[in-house]
């Protein structure tokens, strides 16, 4: 069984991503491998084996919600059904995303508002015949259908299949940068791409405050480099002069109107390095509190100076 | 534009577009029609002042391409927005003030926060000027593509229940049953009998199923159930079997049902790298040149995917240079035409033609045994391309045959036997 994995690994390994696509940054081909990842359950037999999904080939598995998963920069995907008598099946479904920040960002993207979240991996919840959790680079779905407790199994294969993952059962560091104070528990996502609907503006965190029954969100931009990063904002800034905006900027702060976000109020901007932080806010004295809690967290991690 | 203005704008369209259909057809709504004890929108103005665009023909200048819906009365623009991904209200709200009409979204997208963020645009804007669309996915084995124990009349109900109050709405105009791939799941009677219930109680309007894969089986499956009204399908034009999805729209339409177009953009990219991206604007013009196409939700999620997009509600005829874009071979960085004309350009001598076979057979096909076996014809030794400081081979297809054949030589240190 574990040959078959292996060359169904193997072949996953070859034909994931060419050499000459990778870069300096990629993922390597050689470290994608589902190898000891589903657990050996009593009872259970599996149906056949794993089946490895890529980023041309998951539109088969999940159909058009393979588009979020892409975005998502999606690595390759391992699922293996189990069957136990006539009607009892469980699927377990191990994304592997390119890391910790994107696999958070697909979960975050999922998950509910509001749940009982689970110590499973990194985070974890329950729905009926469902649990799903995040470990380091994996996005895990663990599925059952007809099982009697069904809680009570998901839970215990889920962990099982946590402790057969390796990385780091973490949060993104990012999410520590958030100010406490006001911070809706669980509330922080990762966004990809497009952020704020601006082709211009890449990926970025986001956390929801209630700060005296004001609702805000929170966000930073993470740039690759200090020149994105400043060609982001300058792209920013363009598109606010090219509507007959303008752009005020004090005490290191810019402030202007999003013409294409008016209705969230004006926007509260700081930059540094390769960092942008900031929110949408008619109370400036407000916002420039938050930007300068942001900024304490940030020169407190060592990711700006 | 103030807002008001804007919106005086839109229902002002609305008159002469959407509603066309009403005057022709004496309806007194939208939507009118289409069930018994709907609640009715404000009544609209009977202008009959623009007949229903031709599907072929591109618009007058400035005008705004409309089709009418199968049988349903209703009439949209051919652009809609997929709404799925999006996460800002305001374009949302750019997509209406555009002209867009229908918006698209589902039960489960971003854990319901897409409908409720759409409720919380929609609850500014008058009810007879916007559609809405959703879905309700149930539970599914993938083996099978039934439905599971997990999903009940009840479990439906209460997703819709859900979706309703987060739109803040008490009736959409599509409900969708979502993702669906066999002919089975499409005529499960428990859920067309709920369906039909919603409609006879003026809940929904219309009744639909939407499909990814087996598109031709589903659309059939829809026409012979005599209950759905619309089929949301993958249609794009490197689908391999369009022909076969344009037959089953084709029988859709002469039925009396619509088709609403996704995944017309087709993947975004040529290539697997994600390097290439498609031509977003002749992919959906070209998706938008079958009649048979009502209209088609492509993804919005920036406010020039939406710029773009609304470009063609008013022309959709493909220039030269677009249609010169769709003609590129679907996965040029993957398939070597074999034209021969490398052959003697490698300095190492590596018969490349046989060695982009492989390449194809790995990347394209995910055959590894293939391609291992044709590597293995084409006697390549040692790494040929380390010995090279540049390459000398000029591709006709513009492939980077340095990058391709190291890449591909790898395989040659896979033993054969862990090749499934």
């Amino acid at each position: 069984m574990i040959t078959r994995i292996v060359v169904v690994c193997l072949a996953a390994a070859v034909c994931l991503l060419p050499c000459s696509a990778r870069g300096g940054d990629g993922e390597s081909a050689e470290s994608v491998s589902f190898e000891n990842v589903f657990p050996t359950l009593e009872g259970w037999t599996p149906d056949g084996e794993p089946e490895v999904f890529y980023p041309e080939t998951l539109f088969e598995y999940i159909n058009g919600a393979a588009e979020v998963y892409l975005t998502y920069d999606f690595v390759a995907l391992g699922a293996l059904t189990y069957d136990k008598g006539e009607k009892q099946s469980l699927t377990i479904d191990v994304y592997r995303h390119k890391d910790l920040r994107n696999a958070f960002g697909i979960y975050s993207a999922e998950k509910p508002e509001e749940t009982d979240f689970l110590s499973i991996g990194s985070q974890g919840y329950y729905a009926k015949g469902i649990l799903n959790f995040f470990k380091g680079p994996y996005y895990v779905k663990v599925m059952g259908y007809y099982l009697e407790d069904d809680e009570a199994m998901l839970t215990s294969i889920a962990n099982e299949v946590a402790g057969n993952l390796d990385g780091e059962a973490a949060f993104p560091k990012m999410l520590s940068c958030f100010p406490a104070e006001g911070k809706i528990t669980n509330s922080e996502k990762f966004i990809a791409r497009n952020f704020l609907g601006h082709g211009f503006l890449h990926a970025a965190y986001t956390a929801s405050y209630d700060l005296d029954g004001a609702s805000l969100v929170v966000f930073i931009i993470e740039a690759a480099d200090a020149a994105e990063s400043q060609e982001m904002l300058n792209q920013y800034f363009e598109l606010v002069k090219s509507k007959d905006g303008k752009v005020d900027e004090s005490n290191d702060t810019y402030r202007f109107v999003d013409p294409r976000r008016k209705s969230a109020g004006p926007a509260n901007l700081r930059a540094r390095d390769r960092y942008i932080w900031g929110l949408f806010t008619e109370d400036a004295g407000a916002a420039d509190v938050m930007l300068a809690a942001v900024e304490g967290h940030l020169t407190e991690a060592g990711l700006i100076e | 534009m103030t807002r008001d203005d804007s919106t005086k704008g839109r229902r002002d369209f609305l008159k002469k577009s959407v509603t066309g259909i009403a005057g022709m057809t004496g309806l007194p709504t939208v939507l009118g029609s289409c069930s018994k004890g709907v609640p009715e929108a404000e009544p609209i103005e009977d202008t009959a002042a623009a007949p229903p665009a031709e599907a072929k023909a591109p618009a007058a200048e400035g005008k705004i391409i409309t089709r009418k819906f199968g049988n349903s009365g209703l009439e949209l623009p051919i652009v809609s927005m997929g709404v799925m991904d999006a996460e800002n209200p305001d374009l949302v709200r750019a997509a209406l003030d555009a002209g867009i009409v229908h918006l698209d979204t589902a039960n489960v997208y971003q854990g319901g926060r897409n409908e409720e963020m759409i409720g919380g645009v929609i609850k500014d804007v008058p009810r007879d000027s916007f559609v809405i669309a959703t879905k309700i996915y149930e539970d599914q084995d993938r083996r099978s593509g039934m439905f599971t124990e997990n999903a009940t009349k009840e479990t439906f109900m209460e997703k819709f229940e859900q979706s309703l109050g987060r739109l803040g709405l008490d009736y959409v105009e599509i409900l969708y049953l979502h993702s669906i791939g066999t002919r089975e799941a499409t005529l499960y009677e428990p859920y067309l009998e709920l369906m039909q219930k919603l409609k006879d109680e003026g809940r929904i309007r219309l009744i639909g199923v939407s499909t990814h894969s087996k598109e031709p089986e589903v659309i059939r499956a829809a026409i012979e159930s005599k209950v759905y009204d619309v089929v949301l399908t993958a249609y794009n034009f490197r689908q391999p079997h369009v022909a076969e999805v344009e037959a089953a729209m084709k029988e859709a339409s002469d039925a009396g049902l619509s088709i609403v177009a996704m995944k017309t953009q087709a993947g975004v990219y040529w290539d697997r790298e994600r390097q290439r991206p498609i031509n977003m604007k002749a992919a959906l013009k070209w998706a938008l040149q079958n009649d048979y196409v009502h209209t088609a939700i492509p993804g919005i999620t920036t406010f020039d995917q939406l710029e773009l997009d609304v470009s063609v509600m008013k022309d959709i005829k493909l220039t030269p240079a677009e249609e010169l874009d769709l003609k590129q071979d679907d996965q040029m960085g993957l398939f070597c035409d074999q034209c021969r004309k490398c052959v003697g350009q490698c300095r190492m001598g590596v018969e490349i033609p046989t060695v982009m076979r492989s390449y194809m057979y790995a990347y394209g096909y995910r055959n590894l045994r293939s391609a291992k076996e044709t590597l293995e014809t084409a006697g390549l030794t040692g790494s040929p391309c380390d010995q090279c400081g540049s390459c000398t081979v000029d591709c006709t297809m513009k492939f980077d045959v340095k990058s391709k054949i190291t890449d591909i030589a790898r395989l040659r240190d896979v033993p054969s036997d862990l090749i499934a």
